[in-house]
């Protein structure tokens, strides 16, 4: 494991990573407009740049795994490597410490940024804030676990690209256009992104299809056993 | 021309490529039926096509037809001439505290002159009136809007065969003809008389969770007529009234209604008379549920087109065999663009009429749509899914590497229409994403016309955008060949 | 230490495709073995079971007496060349022999080593996306050398190579081959192999349709090439 490490490690920073800076500047950058504008929820507004991020963050993650397979690379790697889950178990200790730096940095400089742009935004010490800031840190993780997972199963970078990106954000959208609120609260529930970014909202939690932790606990189910089927596609698949 | 045929030969001999083409087809039909499927109208113990819905109008569309009516017979021409002496009205609990019920009026709340072709709801009428803020105007047939000089307090409407002429003065002596309009088919007797309605006070915040609520308060107006031209005997109607939805305050405080005294008419009302909206009920674009899950697909593929030649090699080869690099990438793109066209324009033309006949045949009611809208929408939802392909693909040529181009192509097109629509984004904001971004083009959705003569919010989360249908377009047109350009450029200075 | 390469009973299929079909050999260390067949005999896929790239359906493949996926550092026991293209064209040809080091535990210092081995020294910085097919073959046999392996096996070295190159790869695998190590090479053209093998595999439809020493054969058919005509015969069409 200590090798498989040094070597993805050494893979890592041998090639220009975009991923990390672009995760910060597009959550920060959507936070802080957002935060201008102001809304009903502050802190919910604070964080907005969740949205944009959680993409950047489902990227990395697919162009990590998947972009092996994309290059050829993956041959050289489990040639070198033949213990597949030991390389898997590598490259995502290192993406997710990689996306944690990210989102801490993201969600954290978010937050300041709401404090000082919104009115009555919450005292950084408030539950609320602190469990939505936290559960934006979980989230990211979640979903570069998901695009992992997608990417395993997958391999061609760009269709888990489309794949991981359709998940997060159709979702949203295609609820709109379904008029039977049965329908639609059930989608809201059961799909990574609705349920597990209400875990950003602090206000008015009553009317939420689902709630913050249980909606994180969706995303979480998601990214587990995609990653899990991703796993175990790995160790079975001819590279 | 060779090159199209070499590119087009490419992409149809790529199995992967059509199967998403015409994936991308299956899915807009797909949810388009099951969207169809889902909608159960029921209100009450009634269900489907027993609930109310909105009156029609001489146009075929939707309309408000609520209003308190003072009305007389005229058979053949006449004018009547009236002077509205004072104007007043309650609003119940308005922002920013929702507290009380004050006094004041909604901006277009209206008093006036009428002539109708009977008092059936969505009945042909032209009107000349005051409005609460926006002075004098001369309203027909619901959609259309004329204003006249502000101050003016008397007005006059005559009649002369199927024209109709408004005219307003200050002082009673000096008239001003603010618009003479034809109503075809106007019957030799009609209902002519006075009027005044009331719109709800509507205002829209951003939803603690996303998208908007909208709000609408009950309000309603009293005018006062005197120095009415018109003698005989009055018949009041409340047109359009619903006894069943009436509020607290018209059953124990005021109640519409009429009184006469000393030659002074006294008329209370409330309601409106005007284009009705998406409150009024779904309309069919809500069928094109498929088109963002489609636009996906068509992102993917658009950029595989571009990258997998990179990634291979192929482009050497390309180029080898059409040295113009320039006009290969613009071909592709032409290729790329006109295949997306076509095998969306057969989706949309299918899913649009079928699913209509889905929702209908199960006893929804959907408001009713002019056949050119429905052809916008079926035409321009099939250039916004090409204009996407052209845009994604141009990404991908300047990147050359699918993922980032996958990514971005999203960022652009999809994540700015589900932040301007589902996010926690005020109207504000919403709508400059839909005027700047290439998601712009989702203007060719909006079913309804906003009417400036209608005190609504039209947000871009009930499907109003800030563009219209074409300019919505030309901006997704504008982001796609700029990108292209650069990518052109780039080829043309970079190696293969 | 020596190190034989022992194959038996491979089967393989894809889907309905049979691609191994009970191939059987051995190539002992001290002389180059020649793998020989047409396109689509099965060499490839008997090069990737060996490395654990493929899941055989039955069989083994064994290297020094161990199943490759099993061995701790495996470059240090099998160097590798499958398919020079396997590499991430953003990243330098150091870069890549770098993190494959790190993978068994190697230092950089092992990389100079066989750069300069190579000859691939001066243009090693460079992005490898940017070299021709024969630098990355150049690339790749530096790559299997990396951990000094007592057996190799290379498909198809001398695709894209130039004159000088196919003579400097012969006489590699000549002086590689004569320091005792095992070297299975395949080849689709017998006169690339007609100096260098000692001993010739010839394989067709996923099976061995003769295995012998160069001697052998020339002796049986007057030479290697006549004894590829002949005992390929009928085995060359397309499937």
């Amino acid at each position: 494991m200590r090798a498989a490490l040094h070597a993805e490690w050494t893979k890592l920073i041998t090639v220009p990573i975009y991923y990390p800076a672009l995760i910060v500047l597009l959550t920060v950058g959507l936070s802080v407009t957002a935060s201008v504008f102001g809304g009903e929820d502050p802190v919910q507004v604070s964080l907005l740049g969740v949205q944009l991020g959680q993409a950047v963050v489902a990227a990395w993650a697919v162009q990590l795994l998947a972009g092996e397979f994309g290059t050829g690379l993956a041959l050289a790697t489990f040639t070198a490597l033949p213990r597949r889950l030991t390389v898997l178990a590598a490259k995502t200790a290192l993406l997710l410490t990689g996306v944690l730096g990210a989102a801490l940095l993201s969600v954290g400089a978010s937050v300041l940024a709401g404090r000082a742009l919104i009115g009555d935004y919450p005292a950084l010490s408030s539950g609320p804030l602190l469990r939505a800031a936290g559960g934006a840190v979980l989230y990211l993780l979640a979903i570069a676990l998901l695009g992992l997972g997608v990417a395993a199963v997958l391999r061609s970078p760009v269709a888990a690209t489309g794949t991981i990106l359709g998940l997060l954000y159709l979702a949203p959208v295609i609820i709109d256009f379904f008029h039977n609120p049965d329908w639609q609260r059930a989608i809201f529930r059961s799909m990574p992104s609705t349920a597990g970014l209400t875990v950003l909202s602090t206000v008015d939690l009553a009317s939420l299809p689902v709630q913050p932790w249980p909606g994180l606990g969706v995303a979480a189910t998601w990214a587990f056993v995609t990653f899990g089927i991703g796993a175990a596609v790995i160790c079975a698949r001819d590279v | 021309m060779t090159m199209l045929r070499a590119e087009w030969t490419k992409l149809r001999s790529a199995t992967g490529w059509l199967a998403g083409l015409i994936g991308a087809a299956a899915v807009i039909l797909g949810l388009g039926v099951l969207a169809a499927f889902g909608v159960t109208t029921s209100c009450g113990e009634q269900e489907g096509a027993d609930c109310p819905h909105p009156p029609t109008g001489p146009s075929g569309q939707a309309v408000n037809d609520h209003f308190s009516f003072v009305h007389q017979p005229l058979t053949g021409d006449g004018t009547i001439t009236a002077h509205v002496a004072d104007f007043t009205g309650i609003i119940t609990y308005p922002p920013p505290d929702h507290d009380q019920i004050v006094e004041g009026l909604v901006p277009w709340a209206k008093a006036g002159l009428i002539v109708k072709d009977g008092t059936k709801p969505g009945s042909a009428y032209a009107s000349v009136l005051v409005t609460g803020a926006h002075g004098t105007r001369m309203q027909h047939n619901f959609t259309e809007d004329h204003s006249g000089p502000a101050a003016a307090r008397w007005l006059r409407l005559s009649r002369s065969g199927e024209t109709i002429r408004g005219y307003a003065s200050a002082d009673a002596v000096d008239w001003t003809e603010i618009q003479s309009v034809r109503l075809p088919g106007l019957p030799q007797t009609v209902q002519i008389g006075l009027f005044v309605a009331s719109p709800s006070n509507v205002t829209a915040k951003a939803g603690a969770h996303g998208g908007s609520i909208v709000q609408a308060r009950f309000t309603q107006a009293t005018a006062v007529f005197d120095q009415v031209s018109a003698t005989g005997s009055w018949t009041y109607d409340n047109v359009g009234d619903e006894p069943a939805m009436q509020t607290d305050w018209e059953q124990f405080h005021q109640a519409e209604g009429f009184t006469t005294a000393d030659g002074r008419l006294t008329v209370t009302g409330t309601g409106d008379i005007a284009p009705a909206g998406q409150e009024g009920g779904p309309t069919i674009t809500f069928t094109l549920a498929g088109l963002i899950a489609a636009l996906l697909i068509v992102i993917v593929v658009a950029v595989l087109f571009i990258t997998a030649e990179y990634r291979r090699g192929l482009i050497r080869t390309t180029l080898a065999a059409m040295p113009h690099r320039g006009r290969v990438l613009t071909a592709k793109a032409a290729v790329i663009g006109a295949a997306v066209f076509v095998a969306g324009l057969v989706a949309t033309a299918v899913t649009l009429p079928l699913a209509g006949h889905v929702l209908r045949a199960r006893g929804n009611f959907l408001l009713p749509v002019p056949t050119g809208t429905l052809l916008r929408i079926i035409v321009g939802s099939a250039v916004l899914l090409a204009l996407t392909a052209v845009l994604a693909y141009a990404i991908g040529a300047v990147l050359r590497r699918g993922v980032p181009a996958v990514a971005l192509a999203i960022l652009a097109v999809i994540v700015p229409y589900l932040l301007a629509t589902t996010s926690v984004l005020p109207t504000t904001a919403a709508q400059w994403l839909m005027r700047v971004t290439p998601a712009a083009a989702f203007a060719v959705q909006q079913a309804l016309p906003a009417y400036p003569q209608v005190g609504k919010p039209y947000t871009p989360t009930d499907g109003y955008f800030p563009l219209p249908p074409w300019a919505g377009l030309l901006v997704l047109a504008a982001w796609a060949a700029a990108i292209l350009a650069f990518a052109v450029i780039r080829t043309r200075r970079a190696d293969a | 230490m020596t190190e034989t390469i022992e194959v038996s009973g491979l089967h393989k299929r894809f889907g309905a495709t049979v691609a191994l079909d009970g191939m059987t050999f051995t190539a002992p260390p001290g002389t180059v073995t020649g793998f020989v067949g047409p396109n689509g005999a099965g060499k490839s896929t008997t090069m990737r079971v060996i490395l654990g790239l493929d899941r055989a359906t039955g069989g083994t493949a064994l290297v020094g007496g161990h199943r490759y996926p099993d061995l701790d550092r495996p470059l240090t026991h099998l160097g590798a060349l499958i398919d020079a293209n396997a590499l991430h064209p953003g990243r330098s040809g150091r870069n890549h022999l770098l993190w494959m080091a790190h993978s068994q535990g190697l230092g950089a210092g092992r990389v100079d080593r066989v750069l300069e081995m190579t000859g691939m020294r001066t243009v090693a910085r460079r992005r490898a996306g940017g070299y021709s097919l024969g630098m990355r073959q150049r690339l790749g046999i530096s790559a299997a050398m990396l951990g000094d392996p007592p057996a190799l096996m290379l498909d198809e070295p001398f695709n894209g190579l130039d004159p000088e190159g196919i003579v400097w790869m012969r006489s590699l695998l000549r002086d590689l081959a004569a320091e005792g190590r095992t070297v299975l090479v395949s080849s689709h053209l017998m006169a690339e192999l007609q100096d260098i093998a000692g001993h010739v595999v010839f394989v067709g439809r996923g099976r061995v349709l003769r295995a012998a020493t160069k001697d052998s054969l020339t002796a049986e058919f007057g030479s290697l090439e006549a004894a590829y005509l002949e005992l390929t015969r009928g085995e060359g069409a397309l499937r």
